[in-house]
């Protein structure tokens, strides 16, 4: 069996930005007033809620590149799921 | 994202920093703060995450289950990027079982966090307290090492294989190989801890480590570390769908973001300190105790 290349270690300096990007995002967000502290305090969730899909991404990513289709598959499929989701509470909401 | 509608009761008391105008922390925003400092340090020393306890603390002090649990996955998220660089620094994430086993957890969360929205909140207060006392039990239970060594493998076999479930990781200078096994058992399991994740916020992990490790026989530190990568990405499902339905409050849950990164710091670098069984056993008390204050209050 070949050993698969991806290890995700170019993935850690990435995700130490985003932590403290997010720490100071939300710091800046409970303590600034008025429309400046809602905005921050969103972009840090947005932070934290985008970056593990991201993840996904980059490793269906990688999966393409390694010829491996059927994780590539597996995937596409979950991220498919997280935008079915969406899609659906979307409808049910409006 | 939308805001949350004014009909909910986001904080305990009002009027908030923001609403003043004046650069001053609102006493509530400060409480989730801290409790988010002080669970996650307590969750991360017991592996367990920082949710499953900030989520019946921020019901026992009167917010609602459904307005509680998105707050609670906001601290899921922010631990799983906060510990992320750690288990990808020593290369045991399998990112294929973690893929796998994520598409069953995100749509259980998905649907759990559709539903939770008009459910009955005193029967999420039952879920939650079900949660704890599965936790204690997942916790104190938890084994220790399966797999050995192979000492025909070298450290060029460390990593995944392509097109399988399976992979080598490396422990006390030895390479262990594993193969992920009983599939579908997995994957039921992953959907259920997806549920619970959308229905009462907590990560879920307390399922998702134990299934990987005892039902589908991947070592524990794998199964841990992949749970980790995991378990962002099924609150991440989650908050999607409360974003579209205006569920999160940016204020509390950016309190719980700078908490939650804080408390898990403190918490890691307290955990190489401390025993882990004492750990995990306090921590297993300390959930019983969660689930009688919540079923009583």
């Amino acid at each position: 069996m070949t050993v698969s290349s991806i290890t995700g270690v170019r993935q850690a300096p990435w995700l130490r930005s985003v932590a403290w990007g997010s720490m100071v995002s939300a710091l800046v967000g409970i303590t600034a007033p008025g429309r400046v502290g809602v905005l921050a305090a969103q972009l840090a969730i947005a932070m934290v809620t985008v970056t593990p899909l991201l993840r996904v991404v980059w490793v269906t990513y990688r999966l393409a590149r390694e010829g491996d289709r059927r994780f590539v598959t597996v995937g596409i499929a979950l991220l498919g799921t997280v935008g079915l989701g969406v899609t659906t509470s979307i409808l049910l909401s409006g | 994202m939308p805001a949350p509608s004014s009909g909910r009761h986001y904080r305990i008391c009002k009027p908030t920093a923001h609403d003043r105008g004046t650069v001053a922390l609102d006493v509530n925003v400060l409480l989730i703060l801290l409790a988010s400092v002080v669970t996650s340090a307590v969750g991360a020393l017991g592996g367990l995450g920082g949710a499953v306890l900030l989520v019946p603390f921020l019901v026992v002090i009167g917010m609602p289950v459904a307005e509680a649990a998105p707050i609670g996955l906001v601290s899921v998220a922010t631990l799983s990027i906060a510990a992320g660089p750690t288990h990808l620094r020593y290369r045991v994430v399998n990112h294929r079982l973690g893929l796998t086993t994520e598409v069953a957890s995100s749509a259980g969360a998905i649907v759990g966090a559709l539903v939770s929205e008009g459910l009955d909140d005193q029967l999420l207060v039952y879920v939650l307290a079900a949660v704890s006392l599965t936790a204690a039990f997942a916790g104190g239970r938890r084994k220790g090492v399966r797999n050995l060594p192979d000492p025909a493998l070298g450290s060029a076999a460390i990593g995944e294989r392509v097109g399988t479930l399976a992979g080598a990781y490396p422990l006390n200078g030895g390479v262990v190989p594993y193969r992920a096994i009983r599939l579908k058992r997995g994957l039921g399991l992953m959907g259920i801890s997806g549920l619970i994740a959308g229905m009462a916020g907590v990560s879920g992990g307390f399922v998702k480590t134990p299934a990987t490790s005892e039902v589908m026989h991947v070592p524990t530190k794998v199964a841990a570390a992949t749970t980790t990568f995991t378990i962002g990405v099924t609150a991440a499902s989650a908050l999607a769908v409360f974003a579209v339905q205006g569920r999160i409050d940016p204020e509390a849950a950016a309190a719980s973001i700078a908490g939650s990164l804080v408390g898990s710091m403190l918490g890691v670098r307290f955990q190489m300190r401390l025993v882990p069984s004492t750990v995990r056993l306090g921590l297993s008390i300390l959930l019983v105790l969660v689930a009688i204050v919540l079923v009583v209050s």
